[in-house]
């Protein structure tokens, strides 16, 4: 046997499969008490309650902290010696002072004084210790007795701090007592805090017993809302909630009122005198769990009434699928495009306000910036629908709807009277006036029924597809969930608009809308004009160019699409700043093929690529330095751009 | 694997360990020394300083547990007892449906399916009686495993089919697996739709590209086997797959170039691929000699290495061997036997005669019952008493008994242990793949 052997902890033997690990047996706290295993919820917690820890920050001593006269000291042991256990039990001690370092061990340390504070206070003082010499002061009720001023609670915790330090010992501590009846007056303590891990990092097993630190923890499955310390349960029932009649906001969820539907009491601003309005926990036991009324959408209501039966007395067939879905991508463009235009015509930067900025123009800004985020909610509509035309092996549709919730006619294969009343409202450009909002409103209104708005043909669309489970048996299971999205985040439009109105409401329009230039646009601003027509048109061809070939390259193709969005968007911004909005006119040329080939793909791309670097390069010739300077940067990134798109065609291994 | 296997009980009572290169063994590997220990299958990653000791204390097992005992806190209790396993619920049964062959492979040990007797074929009483036995002799509370087996089942075709709706029927909520091993030659549209609906796994043997098969595997009356099995692969990817599609190779000494017969069969789809070389065969030239083994580790480490280079790049590689193996080190398997046969599994014959296994069918020696009148419980017992590793030579000695198990029983029967040194050699490059492996924190280890 080798003479020399290293020492245990000097040497790695790391054990690699299960019964390697297996066969190490650590004794200790359970794993699921590890910090790093926590939930971030210790308070108490889920897990353990971080706040046993600070329980034994002195050997011997063991305090809780959960009342509100101070920290109380509820054992003693070794290495103390001053004061018994018995003594404790018939005249309780109570942290009155504490000297240490919470900030740098380079400084001095601190001392603080606990006279009136509870002992959730005095813990968060504990819970700050540094590793290091601590003093304390004990005495027999909670805060001073007349003896002891801070002065002199600092005095003596200095004596002994210091004390402790020269001797370098364990434990110091000193007792006075009172002459007469030998009663304990305090106790000052000077000791190292306890290592609450041990040189290995695991939570020290002399100091914490199996069980000491998950004793007190979090019961979620109390309906213990009401005083949920960290708000994590408060957080998942309703707290703040609407009146049932939606007149009165920010109403206290917990009050015991009866009947709700009344005028609900005032808020009261103390804590006491709201608390006496709120259900007690014996209430809540009783019975009133059952009385508390549904919240949603933060609107109380005790009416729940049940969803609306499918209203289509006939499916759509599949063909009639496809040519709705068609029909809906030229819809989704056409507000593409309403929505951008408004968005351009408010004074709203295309870069967020800067800190200092005023309220009026970061709620314009916000207010414009939501309808910018629901146009390119609908961008990816758009590309969804394509994708499932896609899907279902028809052609793609990118085409701008001439008219919003067309009645549809014989020729175009949609289903013929699907919906009560369509909207048949012609698609135009206009600013975001209150009119405009309205409308924007109305457009992403939800339907309760498949027979009514647009929303409701997406409605119809999924009823068709899910009753009948022979339609698209290949595809269905990927096409249902993206037409779900598609309604879902509509809702949600219809909600951000609606907030949009909100905000703009206290303002004029002609505080957050642009005074648009009444004469003709300067040459300049011309050359800007047919750009962002470019622009637009680009972004229409890249989409069916992604669509024709298949799913192949699609995804770099749409980034593409994506980039060529920005370059429009920011340079509608320059131009709008100039009181000249774009004008998202729709191509010259004749329509081309439903579905690209190739050869015809490539041949696009690089008529676009010339189309938009003949208008940089004019921009630049006579624009202002701002433009000059867009034009310069657009055009690098435009050639890189178009280099890729027509490598990512030319390799794309779908089309001969 | 069935885990009632290793419900043994811990015996301290177990002779002390006689030589320390029995217990352990140290292995190099790119991430440095590992340590195996084989009681309880455990490995473990040495540090640079404990190198030189461990190496020269490797043969003195007192110097070996002071030090052990020292650094890992090891017990004195042997992970593996020698407790004999008593014979537990049956899990799995695999039935002989057609013993009989349309293919005339030199190496078959199952002389071309007739297993030295008459072909004939298992008719659905028995195949019936075999299901219901199964279920009867198994945990009522777990699935089973149904598995058909040959000569070629699929000339059995219509048993099969009709075995696994019965089981289906009759297992019930329970639940049924079913596996088989065919040649391939014979799937139709049907037995593929029958894969599909059902919970199978096919295992199909192919010896590597057409020429490679063919001169191994050659059809009774001519024709390409190979190309019949690309017909059928056709067939089971449009019909839908079954659960898994495995190949298997049988490798002779006259083997070429494992690796790119490896990647071939790969690159044909199939979910995984093993090799299993032959070491009882008719033919003698067809089975492996002590020297053709050193040959076949060389092709097996680079086939080794090549799954490796993917693995590491946490792509996937189903190189069965290597993967299998893998799975077994990080699991710490330790297993005093070498399968279930004759524990949890056992095999049934045309005539409802129950068999240790499916490689013994017809074997007297290993004969278990029957499954009509019953399943022998007392040659289960013998069978399991006799066969626990630690009884076994040159078992006994070895470092990688428990991982090894002893061999296949058919295999140790005819020929006894001809690849010892390499099994040894093939697990060493496992553990050394592990521990590369298990370094790697990216990778999910599963």
């Amino acid at each position: 046997m080798p003479e020399e052997l290293p020492a245990a902890d000097q040497v790695k033997i790391f054990p690699r499969n299960l019964t390697a690990r297996a066969a190490k047996i650590v004794r200790g706290n359970p794993t699921n008490s590890r910090p790093e295993s926590g939930v971030q919820n210790c308070y108490p917690g889920l897990e353990f309650d971080l706040r046993n820890i600070e329980q034994v920050f002195l050997r011997g001593l063991a305090f809780e902290y959960h009342r509100d006269d101070g920290a109380i000291l509820v054992r003693v042991g070794a290495p103390i010696t001053g004061v018994t256990a018995e003594e404790i039990k018939n005249r309780p001690l109570y942290l009155w002072a504490m000297y240490g370092q919470n900030k740098s061990d380079k400084d001095d340390p601190s001392l603080w004084g606990f006279r009136g504070q509870s002992g959730l206070d005095v813990w968060a003082r504990v819970h700050d210790l540094l590793p290091g010499r601590v003093a304390v002061l004990l005495g027999p009720s909670p805060g001073f007795s007349s003896q002891i001023s801070l002065p002199t609670a600092r005095r003596i915790l200095q004596a002994a701090y210091d004390a402790g330090s020269e001797a370098g010992s364990a434990n110091t501590e000193f007792t006075m007592r009172s002459d007469e009846d030998n009663k304990l007056e305090y106790i000052v303590v000077s000791q190292i805090r306890s290592a609450y891990v041990d040189p290995q990092g695991v939570i020290a097993p002399d100091l914490f017993p199996p069980g000491e630190l998950t004793k007190s923890l979090c019961a979620p499955w109390i309906y213990d809302f009401r005083d949920c310390v960290c708000f994590y349960w408060a957080s998942n029932k309703p707290d703040i909630v609407d009146s049932e009649d939606g007149k009165t906001s920010f109403v206290n969820f917990l009050r015991k009122e009866v009947d709700r539907t009344d005028n609900p009491p005032q808020d009261i601003t103390t804590y006491l005198g709201r608390r006496n309005l709120e259900l007690t926990y014996e209430e809540m036991i009783g019975g009133w769990w059952e009385k508390l009324p549904v919240v949603l959408n933060d609107r109380e209501s005790t009416a729940f009434s049940v969803a609306p039966t499918p209203s289509l007395t006939e499916y759509l067939t599949e063909d009639q699928v496809i040519a709705e879905l068609t029909y809906l991508a030229t819809v989704e463009h056409a507000l593409i495009v309403e929505y951008l235009y408004a968005l351009y015509s408010t004074t709203a930067c295309r870069l967020k306000p800067a800190g200092d900025a005023d309220g009026k123009t970061r709620t314009i800004f916000a207010a414009a910036n939501e309808v910018f985020r629901v146009a390119v909610d609908e961008m990816r509509h758009f590309r969804w629908v394509n994708e499932i035309l896609g899907l279902l092996g028809a052609d793609p549709s990118v085409d701008r709807a001439t008219v919003i919730g067309e009645a549809p006619s014989m020729a175009s294969g949609r289903k013929m009277d699907m919906v009560r009343k369509y909207m048949a409202r012609p698609f135009s450009l206009n600013p975001l006036n209150g009119k405009t909002q309205q409308w924007f409103i109305e457009v992403e209104a939800p339907s309760q029924y498949a027979n009514q708005d647009l929303d409701g043909m997406y409605v119809a669309i999924l009823e068709s597809i899910n009753f009948q489970p022979d339609l698209f048996r290949e595809q269905r299971k990927r096409v249902l969930p993206i037409i779900k999205l598609i309604i879902d985040e509509g809702q949600r439009h219809f909600e951000r608009f609606t907030s949009v109105q909100r905000s703009l409401a206290p303002f004029e329009e002609s505080d957050y809308l642009r005074d648009v230039a009444t004469t003709p646009p300067t040459a300049r601003q011309q050359k800007l004009l047919d750009l962002c027509d470019a622009y637009y048109h680009s972004i229409e061809e890249v989409i069916k160019i992604t669509f024709s070939l298949g799913n192949l390259s699609g995804g770099q193709l749409v980034k593409a699409a994506v980039r060529s969005m920005e370059n429009l968007h920011e340079a509608a911004h320059l131009l709008a700043s100039q009181g000249v909005l774009p004008q998202f006119n729709r191509p010259d040329n004749a329509p081309s093929a439903k579905r690209l080939s190739k050869p015809d793909s490539m041949a696009m791309l690089k008529s676009r690529a010339a189309i938009i670097h003949d208008s940089l390069q004019q921009l630049e010739a006579i624009g202002t330095d701002d433009e000059k300077s867009l034009a310069l940067r657009h055009m690098a990134k435009s050639a890189a751009l178009y280099q890729q798109l027509q490598d990512i065609v030319r390799n794309d291994r779908n089309e001969p | 694997m069935n885990q009632r296997l290793y419900q043994l009980q811990s015996n301290p009572s177990v002779p002390a360990v006689v030589d320390a290169s029995s217990e352990y063994r140290l292995v190099e590997s790119a991430v440095g020394l590992q340590l195996f220990i084989a009681d309880g299958s455990r490995l473990y990653g040495i540090d640079a300083p404990l190198d030189e000791t461990l190496r020269e204390s490797l043969h003195d097992s007192a110097a070996m547990e002071s030090l052990l005992g020292a650094y890992l806190n090891s017990g004195a209790e042997r992970a593996i007892g020698s407790d004999i396993l008593s014979p537990p619920p049956l899990h799995s049964l695999s039935l002989n449906v057609a013993q009989s062959c349309n293919m005339a492979c030199s190496y078959c040990y199952a002389d071309e399916g007739r297993f030295g007797g008459k072909s004939r074929m298992m008719d659905e009483v028995v195949a019936f009686q075999a299901i219901d036995r199964l279920l009867l002799e198994s945990d009522q509370a777990e699935p089973v495993l149904v598995g058909f087996m040959g000569g070629e089942p699929l000339l059995n075709r219509e048993l099969v089919h009709k075995a696994t709706r019965y089981a289906v029927d009759r297992a019930g909520a329970r639940g049924v697996r079913f596996s088989m091993t065919t040649n391939g030659t014979l799937i139709t549209e049907r037995d593929a739709q029958l894969f599909h609906e059902f919970p199978f796994t096919i295992q199909i043997s192919i010896d590597g590209n057409r020429e490679e098969n063919d001169r191994a595997r050659p059809m009774r009356g001519g024709g390409s086997s190979y190309d019949q099995i690309l017909r059928s692969l056709e067939i089971l990817n449009a019909q839908g797959r079954p659960r898994q599609l495995s190949a298997r190779v049988t490798v002779t000494p006259n083997t070429r170039d494992l690796p790119s017969i490896l990647q071939h069969l790969l690159d044909l789809g199939f979910d995984d691929v093993g090799f299993a070389p032959v070491l009882v065969s008719p033919n003698p030239d067809a089975a492996f000699s002590s020297d053709d083994f050193d040959r076949f580790l060389d092709e097996m480490k680079a086939c080794g290495r090549l799954a490796m280079a993917e693995l590491k790049a946490g792509k996937p590689f189903p190189f069965s061997n290597l993967i299998t193996a893998l799975n077994e080190i990080h699991r710490g398997t330790h297993r005093p036997y070498p399968c279930g046969a004759g524990a949890a599994y056992l095999s049934v014959n045309a005539e409802g005669d129950v068999f240790a296994c499916h490689r013994l069918i017809d074997d007297p020696d290993f004969a278990m019952g029957n499954v009509e009148s019953g399943l022998d419980q007392n040659a289960r017992s013998q069978h399991l008493a006799h066969m626990h590793v630690d009884k076994m030579q040159p078992c006994q000695s070895c470092w990688a008994r428990y991982l090894c198990g002893g061999g296949c029983y058919h295999e140790v029967a005819r020929r006894g242990r001809p690849g010892c040194d390499y099994i040894r050699g093939w697990i060493e490059f496992c553990i050394a793949a592990y521990a590369e492996l298990s370094s790697i924190s990216s990778l999910a280890i599963h």
